[in-house]
């Protein structure tokens, strides 16, 4: 009997002592990951809209299967309505965080219903990011972990939209 | 709406009182009256301990000095049976009652922690002893929730083989992951009646007046055959404490305080985060009937950020003896609260503190569940017992959203049980159910179902038990189970369907220290209106309805065995002699359909019968008792393999690793205690929360290492009616997550008075 008290004692002391580690900890934040710029609206912003975001995709929206959310890569979170100027940065409340990767359409897409539908036809694209001010090539970002892009601009001409992806 | 539902259940509880009035009356019998103490061995009044005189609806707990009086007991020889959970149960045979006399007992309960003859009701629907069940079975009793310092029902459940807790939903043998409050594959009963939420079918904890409860039994495995919907996994019922008839008052103040967070860049208060809590009760009778009114006020700051609790509760319980063999039973139990929402942390460094757009949400709630029980023995041979219930949910949130849900379930039901032969019972019984819900994420579906049980069970004894009738180790042979349950459902504009879910039960007594068991059963949960019909927009995610989805179900099969030594569990009287109880069950259950949320192409998530899954597992338990009782200890150890066999993954949520280890030490008026609980790391976990950084480090996840300790001074050694307890939970400080962004409660410490006039 002693030897059986004296073999449990151990086997529970041995269990307590585990329990003197302290389990998940905080992770250190990590550098920052994502991208900046500068969004300016020119001319009067229409009043069909309901919210405004800037909205990275991973590949050019090709047909309208593309806008989905397998593709979206971002979203961010609504850009204040009648500005003229914003400046954004990807970590600051996104709806949808980026990852790192490739993205080769970044726009500002403006939403004509409530809330944020995933539906092709509920959306306005109103500015396009261009690479070296091409508007006949779209710009492509590419995310790296720990590393954060600056002066990813964009200009919206409400007055002169850019060509609409399929519907 | 609501009015409809009032009058559906004041009709039911009408036609459960005509049918009473039409049901044969016994014929006048004479009566005397049956008194007496029930103490422990060493002289102190055991409180709270059953009475029960045999084949009559008659009975009483015990007052605070251990008396007991019943009165209208039939003239003649009756047999008294004597529990309470922890003590040896006492059968007293050929009792005489002389007409219009008073007789009086002396009974002394030795303590015992290795008991055979405990009754149990849920896993037939009638009482039966422990070792007479053929399913796997464990068992709560009142004096651990007030030993464990339980707050919330669902804390009580952390400490049982095979049960694990993930934050508020409640797993057995790994039958649920965690749906975020849409349905439970384990069913919770009150008093046996179902007690899940009308629209969103999840089990709500805080209703429960944990210091109402006299026990808890736990039937694992599925459970249909005899409950029907949502008994997939097992079932769990909570019995409230018998009505004394002896005035009582009793109260229980209990207040704490949460150490500081073991990481600096957790604290987010400088006030200390306290808890209190006032509950006051009182039980009497008046005439015939026997009145428990209960009160009680809980507050709790919580160690995080907009998670208080502010909570009143109300119950009322009282039962009406017609005659010897007649009664009506009523319970009210409400309870009304204001919580803050933390749904999940604002990220790692911050996981005390919710997503600053979260705070200042709250969630309003008022539930109340209701219901009236009518019983009559026709004879030795046949019980008749009727039920009529409602339960009410209305809550609120202040989200952006602003959802909000009322909805009422009414649930009807007869059953009869019928002793064929002392060897052969028969219990058949039928139900019915109806809900309404008015909300503005679900809509206003209403649903409404009715359902035909039946179970037969025929016990084949040896010879020797027969002629010997004795109630010291296992009366050895074999007792066959079989039965069924019929369901119809339909929710609104939803498929209707039909279920029949069949069991099947053997339990071998081996020996007298020997039983053997097998079980097959069948297990299904009906869709609930939540899962068919939401419609809400979340943090960006749509969520769609689906009124296409059906049913899940699932077998569940277990062969098992229990040893217990020695024989006849506490008959022992050496100071160094020790008892040990051993059982193991190796189990599988089958699951096909089940619910689960999923993204569909365009990105909203929905409901649907996407998995087959496969739960092997082993589980265990031992029991030692050494020194007289002194020093109990309990481990229970459980395997789980259980696959996603659509995607092979281990199934979310589920730990492969369950143990537990129980040490309680009592020397006169102290009692000591020590639990530990280990998990391991859950393998896997709703990985699309992570990856669109819904939740922030929501991957961060450890296993389970949480060491409790308690010392209780018990002061009616002194005769003096008060209890002393000191509970400290989480002692050292581990910090882990049941459900991903949700860190467990911190080291906090509790101190209680209890006290009984």
């Amino acid at each position: 009997m002693r030897k059986f008290i004296q073999t449990i004692t151990i086997v529970l002391l041995l269990i307590f002592s585990l329990s003197c580690e302290h389990g998940i900890a905080p992770r250190i934040e990590p550098p920052r990951t994502g991208f900046s710029g500068m969004i300016t609206f020119l001319n009067e912003w229409p009043k069909d809209v309901y919210s405004t975001r800037l909205v990275v995709f991973r590949d050019t929206i090709k047909t309208a299967s593309d806008f989905s959310i397998f593709n979206i890569g971002f979203i961010s979170d609504t850009i204040p309505q009648l500005l003229s100027a914003y400046y954004y940065e990807s970590d600051k409340n996104p709806v949808i965080p980026i990852n790192p990767g490739i993205y080769k359409y970044v726009c500002v897409a403006q939403c004509l219903v409530p809330g944020i539908s995933l539906r092709r036809e509920d959306w306005r694209v109103a500015g396009i990011y261009y690479s070296s001010n091409d508007i006949t090539k779209y710009g492509q970002i590419e995310i790296t972990e720990g590393a954060f892009l600056k002066d990813i601009d964009i200009t919206v001409d409400f007055n002169n939209p850019p060509i609409q992806p399929p519907q | 709406m609501k009015n409809n539902v009032i009058q559906i259940f004041l009709g039911l509880i009408f036609l459960i009182l005509f049918c009473s009035t039409l049901l044969p009356q016994q014929v006048k019998i004479e009566r005397g009256i049956l008194s007496g103490q029930v103490k422990e061995e060493n002289g102190t009044p055991l409180i709270g301990a059953h009475v029960r005189i045999e084949k009559t609806l008659l009975g009483s707990a015990t007052s605070r000095n251990g008396t007991f009086r019943i009165t209208k007991v039939p003239a003649g020889l009756v047999s008294v049976r004597i529990s309470m959970i922890g003590y040896e149960t006492k059968l007293l045979t050929n009792i005489e009652i002389k007409p219009n006399e008073e007789t009086k007992l002396e009974i002394v309960l030795r303590q015992s922690a290795i008991e055979t003859n405990e009754v149990f009701v849920t896993a037939s629907r009638y009482e039966q002893k422990i070792s007479e069940i053929p399913v796997s079975v464990s068992l709560i009793n009142s004096k651990e929730l007030s030993l464990r310092s339980i707050i919330e029902f669902d804390d009580a459940l952390r400490y049982v083989p095979g049960i694990n807790v993930n934050y508020d939903q409640v797993s057995i043998r790994g039958s649920n992951g965690y749906s975020r409050g849409a349905g439970s594959r384990v069913l919770m009963l009150f008093d046996g009646i179902p007690l899940y939420s009308g629209d969103t079918g999840e089990l709500i904890f805080q209703v429960i007046p944990v210091y109402e409860i006299e026990r808890v039994e736990i039937v694992k495995g599925a459970g249909s055959a005899l409950y029907g919907s949502s008994a997939m996994g097992g079932v769990i019922n909570i019995i409230s404490k018998e009505t004394s008839v002896n005035p009582i008052y009793y109260f229980k103040s209990f207040g704490g305080f949460y150490d500081k967070p073991y990481y600096d860049e957790w604290r987010w208060s400088d006030r200390t985060r306290f808890f209190n809590g006032l509950t006051f009760s009182h039980s009497r009778k008046i005439g015939d009937m026997s009145l428990s009114l209960s009160i009680q006020r809980y507050e709790n700051d919580s160690y995080r950020l907009n998670n208080f609790t502010k909570r009143y509760n109300i119950f009322l319980k009282s039962k009406f003896n017609f005659t010897t063999f007649e009664n009506l039973s009523f319970l009210l139990n409400l309870t009304t609260y204001r919580n803050g929402n933390f749904v999940f942390w604002r990220d790692s460094r911050n996981a005390l503190m919710p997503p600053a757009d979260a705070v200042g949400q709250t969630v309003n709630a008022l539930r109340f569940n209701t219901h009236l029980s009518y019983q009559k023995v026709f004879s030795d041979d046949l019980l008749f017992i009727s039920r009529a219930s409602l339960f009410h949910n209305d809550w609120k949130d202040d989200t952006e959203s602003q959802n909000s849900s009322k909805s009422d379930l009414v649930r009807a039901e007869a059953q009869v049980n019928y002793i064929l032969s002392e060897n052969h019972k028969f219990t058949s019984g039928i139900e019915g159910n109806f809900s309404l819900i008015e909300s503005n994420i679900f809509g206003k579906p209403e649903a409404y179902g009715a359902a035909f049980f039946i179970q037969d069970e025929i016990k084949v004894l040896s010879r020797r038990d027969v002629q010997m009738h004795h109630y010291v180790g296992f009366p050895k042979g074999l007792n066959a189970t079989l039965g069924g349950r019929l369901d119809y459902q339909k929710v609104d504009t939803a498929v209707s369907e039909i279920q029949v879910n069949p069991k099947l039960g053997l339990n071998f007594q081996l020996s007298d220290n020997l039983v053997l068991r097998a079980s097959a059963g069948r297990g299904y949960r009906a869709p609930t209106s939540a899962e068919l019909f939401t419609t809400t927009s979340v943090s960006g995610i749509t969520v769609k309805p689906n009124p296409l989805l059906k049913s899940e179900s699932g077998w569940s099969f277990e062969v098992g065995g229990n040893y217990i030594y020695p024989a006849g569990g506490g008959i022992y009287s050496n100071p160094s002699a020790y008892g040990l109880k051993f059982d193991v069950a190796i189990f599988q259950s089958e699951y096909y359909d089940l619910i689960e949320p999923g993204f569909d192409n365009v990105g909203q998530v929905t409901f649907d019968n996407i998995t087959r899954a496969r739960i092997q597992g082993v589980e265990s338990k031992l029991t030692i008792s050494l020194f007289d009782n002194l020093w109990e200890m309990n481990f229970g150890y459980s395997y789980l393999w259980a696959r996603d066999l659509n995607l092979n993954k281990f199934l979310k949520y589920r730990p492969r690793h369950l143990l537990y280890i129980s040490n309680n030490f009592k020397y006169d008026f102290v009692e000591l205690g020590i639990d530990f609980r280990y998990w391991n790391r859950i393998e896997n976990i709703d990985e699309e929360f992570i990856q669109l950084n819904i939740i922030k480090d929501g991957d961060l996840r450890d296993k389970v290492l949480v060491t409790d300790v308690r010392i209780l001074f018990d002061l009616i050694h002194f005769e003096l009616p008060l209890r002393l307890y000191l509970n400290v939970n989480n002692l050292f400080n581990y910090n882990y997550v049941e459900l991903i962004g949700n860190v467990a409660p911190i080291r906090h410490f509790t101190f209680t008075l209890e006290g009984i006039l």
